[in-house]
Order: structure tokens, then C-alpha cells, then sequence
């Protein structure tokens, strides 16, 4: 899970997609592939054409150090290379890098980069760019709260020539490497005078990736053209166009008319839009799992869900079987811990509490929640049992959660209070732990390390553990979880915390539902890793277009 | 139209609360066939809104069961749910026993519960079924529409009962007295009007804990002012008819010429641009709903239905449909029935004889 801050724990899936989400989302591997894979056969690569793909939302900044959200990160997979990175198979390879070595010790990473790259400008990328980028990112002035988590632990960088940069970590730090995929050069020549936060290089920026920045209309669109000078093999494409449309039903009707070539789509969509011949003929429909998943978080010092069994009793009255099977047709996957599911720190061995409210609701009478009063409200110690239930204004599948919640609890005599707060509001009152119970989701990084959000000293106002957890046998496992470097060992370590978690349900782990997306079959050479199509190297940079035509916006 | 409610002296004598008055407005109204066709359908959004419980319900409205007769869904029309014999169907669960058709029971029209949740069935069309479909929890629609029209009924009554309180308040001190305190209420109601009351009734909601009475009265305290200005118009027009001069004269005091005077004979025009409001908080209270921030769930209302509707807009028309259909209706039946009244009580008028 991420060590990113605030702005990373977002509402329930529309949030997180809307939402302050991070550099780049998680990574995973495992064995589900996407479907929807294309074959490519009897089309060669050729140079020319554009694509174009869909933001929801215009960016903020396209500052690589200040980006937030998700598109962001779309069009930085385009203009920014990483130091290192995931490559289809997630293992990490070094992309700006030649070379990189890890001492013995786990103290020093030693990274080399390659000779001939240059900024889109012209001027060469050094080892300066990075100690700048990396500077930038702990300056506390700049907020980079999602980034400046994986570099808190570095102690100094060492530059030994112009090529060759060392990372000193100050103890041995598991997740050390994987940051430094989490990590994009800035030119250092542009950045390094002016205000950083309002530099004009902000919304014109010269990056080091296979596309050049070539124009930005607010709300309408920003455009990238090919890099000549691309460090690795050149891309195909002319242009990447993306067209900003917040509004998915008319986004959906673009795609249809051949104004994009990509969206992600609502499973209503899904379903019932776009299974007719001609669309099926025109586009392949992928879905993949990103490394997210929802939950309900029940805050532990409250005086309602203190007790593991109530906990308990509130997971069996949430049917995770049929919102599955009925809200997202199969397509969603019960998560039963905190892991990203195609992870090898995941424990695909445990079983998901099942629905079942008889077992719910003698459970709720072990913890003392009978109805003593007689007037169909459990109570305990002439308190009844009706808690706020929190979830973002406007978002539609926290709502969903939240209703059917509260019918089952209806049934069994437990009242639910759904509240809508504004997105801010409701995430300050979680970091402050001032709520009963909430509904979210995590979007989680490749790295397994949870300690910012189970480890018992991370509760607020301090860390990212807003449901108080507390259980000295997972802060254990999860200090040594970090300093071990050996994967097995690693993986022992996580299962067990998985377990754990799942035995104390201070989260309800709903599910995890994948993007769907369809995407044109005029695009060549379209590569999924487990985790989409995008958020890898080379990623979406060699894709081509079949037809030639569109040359136009 | 608005030019001619302006009344003139004569006036008085017929807006009075004689019964030859009252029967002249009555008679005057019945011909006019908009206004009266509004008017029914306001007494039937009340009886649907009152009968809600025993038209759309998931309980049977009779039903034998144990060798006893129960009647299930009329005790929810009546809050006494603490009586005796109706305790042991109270933790039924009356989903479960639609299909069963070993029980002989009368099932209400609808029979369907507004919070009872199918995901089998969620977002399916329009149907026999399902009138008019169901929404993302699979939750009937028409059941969710006829519980939910009491909200809009209630709160455009409660909130203008409140305004109108408020403005007739204001308003009459204003016009009665005059002067100062005039010149005071009526930059008062002017700095009010100044505010842009959405704004204002947003932030207010915000801090308060969301429940339909607060937004009652949220609205009814900012949506008072036009009620006060004419209020105070009418004070000052009646105040000077020879008959309040005789009371003053013969030395009643200022509270019974209010009272017993002057507001009888100016309340009709004040409660035309009443009518008005109802329409206004009923389009209020389905905005605040729109944006989450009106009835809570579970609980139906219009407005909140129609929020829905955004989000499914490309697959679910009947979610906008329906309560955009209602809301229509309602605001223009209640405007309607405004402007019969208006045109009934202006004596200058002359109907068409139709």
C-alpha cells in the first residue's frame, strides 16, 4: 500500500477515478491477463496517425513533481521517462538508467544512466536533473505529498561522476528500489529558476518520454507529437490526442462516432451499450484488475464497532455475493485483505466471510447488543445501535454500499444513518477519526508495505490508520516486513498479515472491479500488463494505427 | 398579468370575509377549468401522499394469517405501531412472502415497499411489474414516487406556512405603522432579497444535521420577503379605507385593527403569491435532493430520484421521466390554481365566459 498521503485515500471507486489519485497507480503481477487482447497479425507497423484517448477530467498541472490525479499520469506515461520501471511481466528494468546496483548491505543503490538522452529541448539529462527532481519532491514547500512518502527513508544522494548517482538510505528499507520507479526526472535547466508552483513551464512542459508537449487547451484537449530524438526505438504515432469530456454518456457517443479511440466505461455501459455487432466489430473490450479495492472501514475506538465481533456481524450482513454478481455481473472480485489481488503478497487461500445474518446477529448478541428494550432497536447499556454511516456526496456506488447496508441492518435491528458529506469535509473528519463508519477505497502500490495504514503508531492525526487498528502481533509482522528483502520470506510475512487483518475485519473488504475499456481495433500493437494497458514501460508508447486516416480533431 | 391584481377601493367589500364574498370567488373559480383541473390534482397528490402506506407497499392491506386477520399495511397509515396485535408481524419480513401463495391476502396496487432493494431487477424498464421500472438497487419507482410526494407537498407547505408567518409579520408592521419603522422593515426585507438565497440555504444545510424540517425551515425564512412586500402593500392600501379610519376613530386598538380589520380584507392577494412559493420550495427542496443534500436515504423524494437519473441517464430514461413528469405537474398545478385565485379575487376582472 502507498505511503502517499491525504489526497491517496479517496471515496469509493468514482472518487478514486475523480478523485486526488496517485503518481502512478500500483503495480502488480500474477497471472490474469486482460482480455480483449488483440492480435496484430498481417499489419505492420507503420509511421503516422494519431490517437486519441479520453480524460474525464482536466489536469491540473502537468508538472510532474505536483501531479495528483490519475490523468496526470496518463499523459506523463507519454512525456515522462522513469529511472526505472515495471515492464509487462512487472519486473523491474531501467529505462533512464543504464545500469542500477544494490549493496550488500541494502544502504546504497547505485544508478547509472544512460549517455545519449536529452530533454525535448536539446539539452542532455544529468544526474543533477535527478538529485533536482528528487530535492524538489522532499521540498516541504512543494506539495508532493503523493510522491515524498518512498524518499523519507533516503538519508543523501551521492553524486560520484555526471552519469552515476547513489541513493543512501539511512536503515534497510525493502521498498527502496520501488521507489525509484516512482521516480521521473525534471529538467533541472527549466525548473531551476522561477516559482515552482506556478511555473509557466507548468502548463508547457518539456519532458524526456517517446511524445513531445505540443499544445493544451483548457477543458478541450492537450496534444503530444512524436519525439524524434526518443532515446529508445521511435514511436509510431504522430500524434496522441487527449480529448477532455467529463461527461461519459457524451464521451461514450465520441467513441461510437470514432472521436476517440478509448474511454473507460460504467458497468451499465458496459452491459447494456456497447455489446451490439457493430461495436464488438470496431472495438476490443478489455477489463483488467488495477490495484485497488473498496471497502467499509469501521472506526475501532468507537464505541459501536470496538468489538471484532460486531465487526464481524457487520461483514456478514453485507452481501459481497450477490453486489458482485448482480451490480457488476460477475465482474468484480471479493477481496478479503488489504493486498492487491494479482500480488504474490496476497493470499488467495482465504475465505471471504459469507452473508449470513443469522450468524450476524448471534454474534451481535455475544458482544451485548440485544434488544433489551423490546422496541426493535438493539441497544447495550441503554445505548442504542444506530451509527453514522459516512460516504462522499454524489457518489453513486458509496451510496449503493451504504443503502443496501443499511436494509440488512434494518432487518436485524441496527440502525444506519447514511451521511453525504463534500468530499473535503469527509476526508478531514477520517484523518481526524471523527466518524463511525465510512465507506473507500485504497488505491495500493506493487510494494506490499502497509505500515502507514495498519501499524498501530500510524492512527491519526499521525498516519493513514483511520480505523485505529491496533493488533501487536500485525505491528510486528509489518516492521519486519519492511527491512526483509527476501521475497519469500517477505510473502510468509504479508500472508500472515492478511490473515491477521481478515480475522480482525476493522475494514469490510468489498471488492475489487476492474477498469473496462474499450479500445479501438484501428490500434495496433495494444499490450496489457496485469494491471491495464497504460501503467507499465513501454506502456502505450508503440502503439500504431491500422487505417492511417485522422488527421484531424 | 401581474398588473392586474392591482386592486382599487372597491375592492374591499368583496374580498371580506362575508360568505356572499367567498361564494363569488368560488363560483368565479369553478369557471375557470385550468384552474380547477390544478386544483384536483392537488387534492390527489395529497391523497396519494396521505395514502402512500396503503397504494404502494410490500405488505398486504389484509391478510389471514395463524387463523387471525391482520392488516398490515393500514397500521403503517396510523403511527401506532405499538399496538398489541400488530407486534408479532412487525419483524416480518414481507419480501419473502410475495410468492407465496398459501397465504390469502389483498396486496395494496403497488406492492412493492419503497426501500426494498432487488438487485435482480435493478434498472429494469418500465413493466407490469414495475410501472415505472426500477432504479440501481432494483427498488420500484412508482412506490418510490407516490412515498416521496409527501415530501414535496410537506415541505412546500410547512416551509411557506413559515414564510408566510414571517412576511405577514414584517409586512403589516411595515404597512400599519409606516414611518420608521416602515423605512427599517422594508431596507431589512431589501437586504435580505439581496442574498442569493440558494447560496445561502446550501451553506446554512451544510452546517446543519440533514433532516427534511430543517430544510422546511431553511426555506421558509429566506423565501419570505415578497410575501412581506405585499403585505405591507395591502396594509398600506386598507389602512386608509374609511372603515379602518372609523375603528381608529372610534379609538380600538392597534391590535384588533390589525387582526379583525385590515388583515382579513388584504390576506387574499398575500396568499395568491403563496401559492406561488409552494411552487418555488417544491422546486427547491427537489434542487437540494438533486444535490444530495435533501431527504436522506432511504427515503424517497422527487428530487432525489431525479439525482439518480444522472448518473443513468443513457440507460435508464424512466428514472428522469417520472419525477421530472411530477415535479412539472405539481408546480404548474399549484401555479395555476395561484392565478385562478388571483383572477377570482380581482373584482375588475371580468371572466370568460366559458
Amino acid at each position: 500500500m502507498s505511503f502517499l498521503k491525504r489526497g491517496f485515500l479517496c471515496g469509493l471507486l468514482i472518487l478514486v477515478a475523480l478523485g486526488p489519485l496517485a503518481s502512478c497507480g500500483g503495480r502488480g503481477n500474477g497471472d490474469e491477463t486482460a482480455t480483449g487482447k488483440q492480435s496484430d497479425s498481417g499489419v505492420k507497423p507503420a509511421p503516422g496517425g494519431v490517437v486519441f484517448r479520453h480524460l474525464e477530467s482536466d489536469c491540473k498541472t502537468l508538472n510532474w513533481v505536483l501531479s495528483t490525479t490519475i490523468y496526470e499520469v496518463y499523459v506523463h506515461r507519454y512525456l515522462s521517462d522513469y529511472l526505472l520501471d515495471y515492464d509487462q511481466n512487472l519486473e523491474i528494468v531501467p529505462v533512464l538508467a543504464e545500469d542500477y546496483e544494490i549493496s550488500k548491505d541494502h544502504l546504497r543503490i547505485t544508478v547509472t544512466l544512460k549517455d545519449s538522452i536529452f530533454w525535448h529541448d536539446g539539452q542532455p539529462i544529468t544526474v543533477e536533473d535527478v538529485k533536482f527532481t528528487v530535492e524538489k519532491i522532499l521540498d516541504p514547500s512543494v506539495p508532493a505529498v503523493n510522491k515524498e512518502g518512498w524518499f523519507t527513508k533516503l538519508d543523501k544522494m551521492e553524486i560520484t561522476d555526471d552519469r552515476t548517482i547513489v541513493f543512501v538510505w539511512k536503515e534497510p528499507y525493502a521498498p527502496s528500489l520501488h521507489a525509484l520507479t516512482q521516480l521521473a526526472p525534471i529538467p533541472k535547466h527549466i525548473y531551476g529558476e522561477g516559482d515552482f508552483l506556478s511555473h509557466p513551464a507548468n502548463r508547457k512542459p518539456v519532458g524526456s518520454g517517446a511524445f513531445k508537449f505540443e499544445e493544451w487547451q483548457t477543458s478541450r484537449y492537450i496534444s503530444l507529437v512524436r519525439n524524434e530524438n526518443y532515446h529508445g526505438e521511435p514511436p509510431y504515432l504522430d500524434r496522441v490526442v487527449f480529448k477532455i469530456i467529463p461527461d461519459r454518456p457524451v464521451a461514450l457517443n465520441a467513441l461510437k462516432t470514432g472521436e476517440l479511440d478509448e474511454m473507460r466505461v460504467r458497468q451499465p455501459q458496459w452491459e447494456l451499450q456497447t455489446n451490439d455487432a457493430d461495436f464488438l466489430k470496431r472495438f476490443n473490450k478489455a477489463h483488467y484488475y488495477v490495484p485497488q479495492y473498496n471497502y467499509l472501514a469501521w472506526n475501532c475506538r468507537s464505541i459501536w464497532f470496538e468489538d471484532k465481533r460486531v465487526r464481524r456481524a457487520m461483514t456478514m450482513l453485507f452481501d459481497r455475493e450477490k453486489i458482485n454478481s448482480e451490480l457488476y455481473s460477475g465482474f468484480a472480485k471479493i477481496v478479503t485483505g488489504p493486498f492487491y489481488i494479482n500480488s504474490w503478497a496476497y493470499d488467495s487461500s482465504i475465505e471471504p466471510f459469507p452473508f449470513n445474518p443469522v450468524e450476524a446477529k448471534r454474534l451481535l448478541d455475544e458482544a451485548g447488543w440485544t434488544d433489551h428494550d423490546n422496541d426493535g432497536i438493539r441497544d447495550k447499556d441503554d445505548l442504542k445501535f444506530e451509527f453514522d454511516f459516512f460516504i462522499t456526496s454524489g457518489n453513486r456506488i458509496g451510496m449503493q454500499y451504504a443503502e443496501l447496508l443499511q436494509e440488512e441492518c434494518g432487518k436485524v435491528g441496527i440502525v444506519v444513518k447514511i451521511r453525504q458529506l463534500e468530499g473535503a469535509t469527509f476526508f478531514d473528519r477520517m484523518f481526524k477519526g471523527e466518524y463511525d463508519s465510512c465507506a473507500l477505497a485504497w488505491r495500493l502500490e506493487y510494494d506490499p508495505d502497509l505500515y502507514d495504514t495498519f501499524h498501530s503508531s500510524q492512527v491519526p492525526p499521525i498516519g493513514l490508520n483511520h480505523t485505529f487498528y491496533s493488533n501487536p502481533e500485525v505491528d510486528a509482522l509489518l516492521e519486519r516486513g519492511r527491512v526483509e528483502f527476501d521475497k519469500e520470506k517477505r510473502k510468509e510475512i504479508y500472508h500472515k498479515v492478511h490473515r491477521l487483518i481478515h480475522e480482525d475485519q476493522p475494514y469490510t473488504f468489498v471488492n475489487s472491479v476492474p477498469d473496462k475499456r474499450p479500445i479501438n481495433k484501428r490500434i495496433g500493437n495494444v499490450v496489457f500488463s496485469p494491471n491495464g494497458p497504460f501503467d507499465f514501460y513501454p506502456g502505450a508508447n508503440y502503439w500504431f494505427v491500422k487505417d492511417g486516416k485522422k488527421e484531424t480533431d | 398579468m401581474n398588473d392586474r391584481r392591482a386592486n382599487t377601493n372597491n375592492s374591499a367589500p368583496q374580498t371580506e370575509k362575508s360568505p356572499g364574498s367567498s361564494r363569488i370567488v368560488w363560483r368565479r373559480l369553478r369557471r375557470d377549468r385550468l384552474a380547477m383541473i390544478s386544483l384536483y390534482i392537488i387534492v390527489i397528490l395529497f391523497l396519494i401522499s396521505c395514502l402512500a402506506p396503503v397504494v404502494a407497499n410490500n405488505k398486504p392491506l389484509w391478510m389471514r394469517w395463524n387463523d387471525r386477520d391482520y392488516f398490515p399495511a393500514v397500521v403503517d397509515l396510523f403511527p401506532l405501531k405499538h399496538i398489541v396485535k400488530y407486534r408479532s408481524l412487525q419483524s416480518m419480513d414481507f419480501s419473502e412472502l410475495r410468492d407465496d401463495a398459501s397465504v390469502r391476502r389483498v396486496m395494496p396496487p403497488v406492492p412493492y415497499s419503497p426501500f426494498e432493494t432487488n438487485l435482480r431487477e435493478k434498472l429494469s424498464h418500465p413493466s407490469r411489474r414495475h410501472w415505472m421500472g426500477t432504479d440501481d438497487l432494483g427498488r420500484d419507482v412508482c412506490s418510490r414516487m407516490f412515498h416521496g410526494t409527501g415530501v414535496s407537498l410537506k415541505v412546500g407547505f410547512v416551509a411557506v406556512g413559515i414564510a408566510l408567518l414571517i412576511g405577514l409579520l414584517f409586512g403589516s408592521l411595515a404597512g400599519y405603522y409606516g414611518g420608521a419603522v416602515d423605512i427599517v422593515i422594508s431596507r431589512f426585507i431589501e437586504i435580505v432579497m439581496c442574498f442569493p438565497f440558494f447560496f445561502l440555504i446550501l451553506s446554512v444545510i451544510a452546517f446543519l444535521p440533514p433532516s427534511i424540517y430543517n430544510i422546511m425551515i431553511v426555506i421558509g425564512i429566506t423565501r419570505w420577503t415578497s410575501i412581506a412586500r405585499y403585505a405591507r402593500g395591502e396594509f398600506l392600501k386598507v389602512k386608509k379605507q374609511d372603515y379602518t379610519q372609523a375603528a381608529r376613530a372610534l379609538g380600538v386598538s392597534d391590535r384588533k385593527i390589525i387582526f379583525r380589520h385590515i388583515l382579513p380584507n388584504s390576506i387574499a392577494p398575500v396568499l395568491v403569491t403563496a401559492t406561488f412559493g409552494i411552487a418555488n420550495a417544491i422546486l427547491i427542496e427537489a434542487a437540494l435532493s438533486f444535490l444530495g443534500m435533501g431527504i436522506q436515504p432511504p427515503y424517497a423524494s422527487w428530487g432525489g430520484i431525479l439525482a439518480l437519473a444522472r448518473e443513468f441517464i443513457d440507460v435508464a430514461w424512466w428514472l428522469a421521466t417520472f419525477p421530472g413528469l411530477a415535479i412539472f405537474v405539481t408546480v404548474t398545478a399549484y401555479n395555476l390554481t395561484g392565478e385562478g385565485f388571483r383572477d377570482a379575487t380581482d373584482p375588475r376582472l371580468s371572466l370568460p365566459e366559458k
